[in-house]
């Protein structure tokens, strides 16, 4: 990978659900290695973003280019060959599996056999492995974010997209979390990061996008699009 | 004791079969999404196969299985998956099951193309002649063989589906396919490979089956409605249960022809499964409220008053002109068309404006024509019609019933259930052996009688009732019937009862298809049990899909579609002699019932072209001036309006809303704030009764509804809005409106007596929608789709009004007229409850705000002091509270 290469690039890229358009010309470019901030109030886009980069969502006109190549239209289990790892809004487990079971279906993603998938996340996460027999819907919030971050740990992903991991989920909790999205970074992983918190998530964030209604407003370093981002969250009585 | 012990064991090896069946089924249901109902046919097809390779070629037995079980088998469930059930995706809940009924039709068409059914076929059984002897019952090897098969399977299926990876993943695709393909699993695979092994499960049972109950294409296809009761017991999920159920029926079936003593009770082993079947739809827990789904497109909107009449009257106009032009035969031929055409005039009425599916509407016709014999005599008084109406509609109340408050699938099985046993226990027993149903024509006095004068009444009567429907479709029940279809969960929040109207429809819909059937029967004169086969009503079903659901014109097309048939097979012998009805009607609904309204629906659809390309764009109409605009209702203020005490809800392992407790005020706006995934929409499930509880208590004006059902609790006065949009997308911006207001007249026990059109018109004016009043909610943006949902509540003039999210998607000058909307409601004595996310508005609006967080309220009070609390600017922004604190004190 060549640093000059970005990670992500989108070039007007216009997308949505049915007949309701979402994005509305969004173009963003995500240099390899970073990670990159995501951030607005809700339906500004942000996650339909991340849905397009990771191929649930196609976008009905313009350009999804991963390391310099065009993947549109690629479905999302060909493009995690590719390296991409979307951890999905809310929880991305299978609530009526086990948290064994679970890690037996991330297998999919990567060469490593199941022995060597459960090491790997009870080693990083160890209250998961207290829990292997129990049914992921039984977990607590935090356990089943632990449980859908443990993908990101497998088959080592290049980039990888975190949609709200935060959400619902107490500060020491996320404080964890967002430790291992550090770790990952450091080994040059590029990371781009939904977050509602905005300071969190401007506190690891090399880079940071606001967006509002469908369209990015402003990109830079967190030092730069901080007083935007109060605007959007608390509004400007804040 | 030994009796006892034969009808255990064939009670058990039957149990067994059904139990390989109903795997099957709750297989492929679990990984698509689509009930299997050609499930049946698939088997019959596969043990024809067995039948043709072990008998008629005379291969060995071992080579004959091999080919069928482990190509034949996986074949047919892939190209199957590959050709139907895939591009279903996306589709409307009904189009899975008319195209997987057209396949069942398809095969039954197949097997008899090729294995002509005026001969005899008998399939040996396995090592036949041989048996072991156990406690004094002879047990033949072919019992021990199905026995040693089921559990084989058993044991697979637990095997694979609890250490493999792929079973594993089926398991996971019932709840996200999306989350598999995340993984890098292929959810296409998965999907194929479950229906290969629902094809090869199939399969086994139809080549274990045939030898013990005959090699018959109807029989073999039907048996899988056994299968049905077993896989409803294991609730389409769970395979234990399901083995457990498919005993329960095996064992039950088999005592009862034991022990029954009498003529009913032996009568009761034909309808067994059906009975277990309707136990479990009764017991089974009621469905969640399903809120709005995406619909691919939309019925056609119903042609105006005069076009109707127009055309009502062209048809008459014609029918009389052609009458004395045409062939006896061939006024026959046409005068069935419109008796078919009346029967499926009845599932326009119930599938394309009601959006439920009926798969016996002939029974129901097979009751008129019973009811019309009885009471019309053979002078044909007009009453026996009036008789037939009542008959069926009452039969058909009485089965839908149970299935009301289920989803829409369990109501088809329902009636297939009913239909089969209508079939055997009532129409072959009353009319099959009898020699028919003898059935005169209603006579109405000063009319001749005549075939070509008998065509015209009904083609008077099929008009009559088109413009009767397309009446009743654009008034207020059809309204109605739009709002229960677009969003069940919207209606109940509006105080209508889903289940009540839904049984009027079934109802309705089961008197029109008994009228019909009454007419139908009185063309020839006679009727038979033939006429009236559940078979034939899945035919004709899927006429009516091919000719258009949605349509009058449809149910036109359909019923002289279906009447041609026998004119065909008159003239082209060969079509009787392979009954290639089924397989190009079969044929037919797997192509066209993929277009979601058929043949009417395009010609509908290409009128509508047509009209707006030639309509001079109209202006919005404003009718306030037509009515005397109310005064919007006036509520004390200062009361408490909601209380909510010490709410608790779990999901799983996650503590949704903790200990949360909050009143809101009369005459006063509340804001409830907090970030996402802080349990805002939750908790408004709760008040509303959407969402239960784990402890707590809501009341309302001061009762208690925690256990009251969501309708019960709007008619106290709470009304609100949705986050995820929960609009009647079929119906334009007025009639939103005007269908709340209407449902608000239907409970309310105002003596004011206001009238809906008028509190509409006040509404539309209020929430600043006149402007767009006439266009189609569906496709307007997201911030005025918003407003006709305040709109909708305000129309039925709540005490407590709840919003979730409601200025997101509105402009800023937007967000100004509505902040002064929500005043002027919240002026009028209603209490506001809001939930919002643009914090502004928030605290510019509002008396008290409470901060949500980890599902517990952690700050409430003033809003200027809730925004400088540090805790919520933590929950907000990620700050540390303590640092925060600390920068507050320095």
């Amino acid at each position: 990978m060549t640093p000059s290469i970005p990670a992500v690039e989108l070039r007007g890229v216009t997308a949505g659900y049915g007949r309701i358009e979402v994005l509305h010309s969004v173009s963003l470019f995500v240099p390899a290695g970073s990670v990159f901030a995501l951030l607005g109030a809700n339906g500004a886009g942000k996650s339909t973003t991340l849905e397009v980069i990771g191929g649930t969502v196609s976008a009905t006109a313009g350009c999804v280019h991963l390391e310099g190549e065009h993947v549109n239209g690629l479905p999302p289990e060909r493009l995690v060959g590719r390296g991409v790892c979307r951890i999905p809004e809310g929880r991305g487990i299978f609530a009526n599996l086990t948290v064994r079971e679970n890690l037996r279906i991330w297998t999919y993603g990567t060469d490593q056999s199941l022995r060597e998938v459960e090491a790997l996340a009870y080693e990083r996460f160890p209250r998961l492995g207290e829990r292997r027999r129990q049914l992921a819907g039984t977990l607590s919030g935090g356990e089943q974010q632990m449980l859908a971050m443990a993908r990101a740990l497998l088959g080592a992903p290049r980039l990888l997209l975190l949609d709200e991991i935060s959400m619902g989920l107490a500060p020491k909790v996320v404080t964890e979390l967002f430790d291992v999205v550090l770790a990952l970074a450091s080994t040059g992983i590029t990371v781009v990061v939904v977050e509602q918190f905005a300071k969190t998530a401007l506190a690891v964030a090399d880079y940071a996008a606001v967006m509002a209604q469908g369209t990015v407003l402003a990109v830079g370093q967190p030092a730069d699009v901080e007083d935007l981002v109060h605007e959007a969250y608390l509004g400007g009585a804040a | 004791m030994s009796s006892f012990l034969t009808f255990s064991i064939i009670g058990i090896v039957i149990g067994c079969i059904y139990a390989l069946t109903a795997s099957g089924l709750v297989v492929t249901y679990a990984t698509s999404g689509v009930f299997n109902f050609a499930h049946g046919a698939q088997g019959m097809f596969c043990a024809w196969v067995y039948w043709q390779l072990r008998v008629g070629e005379e291969l060995p037995t071992w080579l004959a299985l091999a080919v069928v079980l482990l190509l034949v088998a996986p074949l047919l469930g892939a190209v199957i998956e590959r050709v139907l059930i895939r591009p279903l995706q996306g589709a409307a809940a009904d189009i899975p099951l008319v195209v997987t009924l057209g396949l069942l039709l398809f095969l039954v068409g197949v097997a008899n193309l090729f294995w002509k059914q005026t001969e005899v076929h008998t399939l040996p059984p396995f090592f036949p002649g041989r048996s072991v002897p156990v406690f004094g019952f002879n047990v033949s090897y072919h019992q021990l063989v199905v026995l040693a098969v089921a559990v084989l399977v058993a044991v697979g299926l637990r095997v694979m589906f609890s250490a493999t990876r792929v079973g594993i993943a089926m398991r996971g695709t019932v709840d996200s396919p999306v989350l598999i393909a995340l993984a890098g699993g292929s959810p296409v695979r998965i999907q194929r490979l479950s229906w290969m092994l629902g094809s090869v499960l199939a399969a086994l049972a139809g080549i274990l089956l045939a030898p013990i109950v005959g090699l018959s294409v109807i029989q073999l296809t039907l048996l899988v409605i056994n299968g049905y009761a077993a896989a409803l017991i294991g609730r389409l999920r769970s395979l234990p249960l399901t083995v457990a159920g498919a005993m329960v029926v095996g064992v039950g079936t088999s005592y009862t022809v034991g022990y029954a003593n009498s003529d009913v009770l032996r009568e009761m082993q034909l309808i067994m499964p059906m009975i277990v079947l309707f136990i479990t739809l009764i017991v089974l827990p009621t469905a969640r409220l399903r809120g709005a789904v995406a619909t691919t497109s939309p019925a056609p909107a119903p042609a105006g008053a005069i076009s109707t009449r127009s055309w009502a009257l062209g048809l008459v106009v014609i029918a009389l002109a052609v009458a004395p032009l045409m062939s006896d035969s061939l006024v026959a031929h046409a005068s069935r068309g419109f008796g078919f055409g009346l029967i499926l005039l009845s599932m326009v009425l119930l599938t394309g404006y009601g959006g439920m599916v009926s798969l016996c509407q002939l029974t129901f016709a097979g009751l008129g024509a019973y009811a019309m014999s009885q009471v019309g005599g053979a002078s044909g008084n007009p009453l026996g019609l009036l008789a037939a109406a009542a008959l069926a509609g009452a039969v058909g109340a009485l089965v839908a019933l149970p299935t009301l408050r289920l989803r829409g699938l369990y109501l088809a099985l329902a009636t297939l259930a009913f239909g089969q046993a209508m079939d055997t226990i009532f129409f072959t027993k009353v009319l099959g052996a009898g020699g028919g149903l003898e059935v005169a024509r209603p006579h109405f006095p000063g009319l001749p009688r005549s075939d070509r004068a008998y065509f015209v009444e009904l083609a008077v009567i099929f008009a009559l009732t088109c413009v009767g429907l397309l009446w009743l479709r654009r008034g207020k029940w059809g309204r109605r019937l739009s709002a229960v279809d677009d969003s069940p969960a919207a209606c109940a929040t509006l105080g209508l009862s889903i289940a009540g109207t839904k049984l009027s429809v079934f109802a309705l819909s089961a008197a029109i298809a008994g009228v019909g059937g009454a007419l139908l029967i009185a063309i020839p004169g006679q009727g038979s049990n033939n006429d009236f086969v559940v078979l034939s009503s899945a035919a004709l079903l899927l006429s009516a899909r091919i000719g258009g659901i949605s349509t009058m014109s449809g149910a036109l097309f359909g019923g002289l579609f279906v009447a041609a048939f026998p004119a065909l097979l008159q003239s082209f012998p060969v079509l009787a002699q392979y009954q290639l009805s089924f397989l190009l009607t079969g044929l037919g609904a797997i192509t066209i019932g993929r277009l979601p309204h058929g043949i009417g629906g395009q010609i509908a659809e290409a009128a509508a072209g047509l009209r707006t390309r030639y309509a001079r764009p109209g202006q919005p109409t404003d009718r306030r001036a037509d009515f005397e605009l109310p005064k919007p209702a006036q509520h004390p203020h200062g009361d408490v309006v909601l209380l909510v005490d010490g709410i608790d809800v779990a999901f799983g392992g996650v503590q949704a809303l903790k200990q949360v407790s909050l009143t809101a005020i009369s005459g006063q706006i509340t804001g409830l704030i907090g970030p996402n995934g802080a349990g805002k929409t939750t908790f408004f499930n709760v008040v509303t009764g959407l969402e239960k509880p784990r402890a707590g208590r809501v009341v309302l004006v001061g009762t208690d509804v925690t256990t009251l059902p969501t309708h019960r609790r709007a008619r106290l006065g709470v009304a609100r809005t949705f986050q995820r949009l929960e609009v009647f997308g079929s119906l334009d911006v007025r009639g939103n409106i005007r269908a709340a207001a209407e449902f608000h007249r239907s409970w309310s026990n105002d003596d004011t007596d206001t009238d809906p059109a008028a509190v509409t018109e006040a509404v539309l004016h209020q929430v600043g929608l006149l402007s767009v009043a006439d266009q189609r909610v569906e496709g307007l943006p997201t911030g005025l789709a918003r407003l006709v949902e305040l709109g909708r509540a305000l129309a039925t003039a709540p005490r407590l009004l709840l919003l979730d999210e409601p200025a997101s998607g509105l402009s800023a000058a937007e967000t100004e007229a509505f902040a002064q909307v929500l005043r002027d409601v919240a002026a009028t004595g209603t209490a506001v409850l809001i939930v919002e996310h643009d914090v502004d508005l928030v605290m510019k609006i509002c008396a008290q705000v409470h901060v949500l967080d980890f599902g517990q309220v952690i700050a409430s009070g003033t809003p200027s002091y809730v925004q400088s609390d540090p805790l919520v600017r933590a929950a907000y922004l990620g700050d540390d509270p303590l640092a925060l604190l600390e920068e507050v004190n320095a």
